[in-house]
């Protein structure tokens, strides 16, 4: 009887311990694949191409509402503002999200006229294309 | 004999965790490592852009006829089109390539062409078209049928070219 006991006694705290290390173990290897998934280079290079790829099929008149609501509370946590987020040089646009980072370009290769600006309430970017005058071109 | 069972049984299942462990390391590497390659989206948005200047409103473009029939070539037909192809600093060189023919719908002769880009771009293309190579650049084609404003009847074939490997092959 007594032997019994001890082997229930036994049992118990080492099935545990094992359940609670597999836990821990599943729980890093969640973590680690969230962490690569929100990881801010594989944001900046998405939301770039995003950009230039939209610029790319918009016709002159064409207004486009941007939404970065989960690229802009990266960059906050990043100490970068959102009106830094996006710029454009040219025909190439620059998204950054860390204040270490250069940030990760891509050219579109529309010949219009692109006005880019952040809406105040830091969720959408405002792109703005129109056919560029004659005397610009 | 007990002890050692539970021991080797531990042992095996350490063996298991540092495998998943490995293989989803070496999974979430292989994923978020490679950039997403949007090249193939890019020369189809060229290629409809390039169909857009050809046949405007569904008819060839009157700036390609002179006064008897076509003309010879058209000026920077780059700027004709709205295109515009310079690049991130990383290339020299234009990443896009576009060419277009436009034929006589019954004896398929090439009555008019241009081009414009870089057309080394378009050398691969043959192998391209046919079997998709991710470290080359990549190309779209399409024909169609567009009349002029006589009516005349002309096949177009268009070729568009994306190149930018670096930033879209990991």
């Amino acid at each position: 009887m007594k032997k019994r006991v001890d082997k229930r006694g036994n049992l118990l705290p080492e099935t545990i311990i094992f359940l609670i290390l597999n836990l821990i173990f599943l729980g890093v290897l969640i973590g680690f694949v969230f962490t690569q998934g929100s990881n801010y280079s594989v944001y900046e290079d998405n939301t770039a191409k995003e950009i230039a790829l939209l610029l790319d099929s918009a016709k002159p008149g064409t207004e486009i509402y941007f939404n970065l609501d989960k690229t802009a509370s990266i960059a906050e946590d990043n100490g970068v503002d959102f009106e830094d987020i996006v710029k454009k040089n040219g025909n190439v646009i620059t998204v950054k999200l860390h204040r270490k980072s250069e940030g990760h370009s891509y050219s579109y290769f529309n010949n219009y006229h692109v006005s880019m600006f952040p809406v105040s309430d830091n969720t959408d970017y405002i792109f703005r294309i129109r056919e560029i005058a004659e005397e610009e071109k | 004999m007990r002890k050692q069972g539970a021991k080797l049984l531990t042992m095996y299942w350490f063996l298991m965790l540092i495998l998943i462990s490995g293989g989803v390391t070496i999974m979430v590497f292989l994923f978020y490592g490679n950039p997403y390659d949007v090249r193939e989206l890019e020369a189809d948005l060229l290629l409809n852009r390039v169909v857009d200047c050809v046949s405007p409103n569904g008819y060839v473009n009157s700036e390609f006829f002179g006064e008897d029939g076509f003309k010879e070539d058209v000026e920077d037909i780059e700027h004709l089109c709205n295109l515009h192809f310079s690049t991130e600093k990383v290339w020299i060189e234009p990443q896009y390539f576009f060419r277009f023919e436009i034929r006589n719908f019954d004896s398929d002769e090439i009555l008019f062409s241009s081009e414009a880009g870089n057309k080394d771009d378009a050398a691969f293309c043959d192998i391209n078209l046919e079997e998709d190579e991710e470290k080359l650049a990549k190309c779209v084609q399409e024909e169609f049928y567009s009349p002029d404003n006589y009516q005349n009847k002309y096949r177009v074939r268009v070729l568009s070219v994306v190149r930018k490997t670096e930033k879209n092959v990991g």
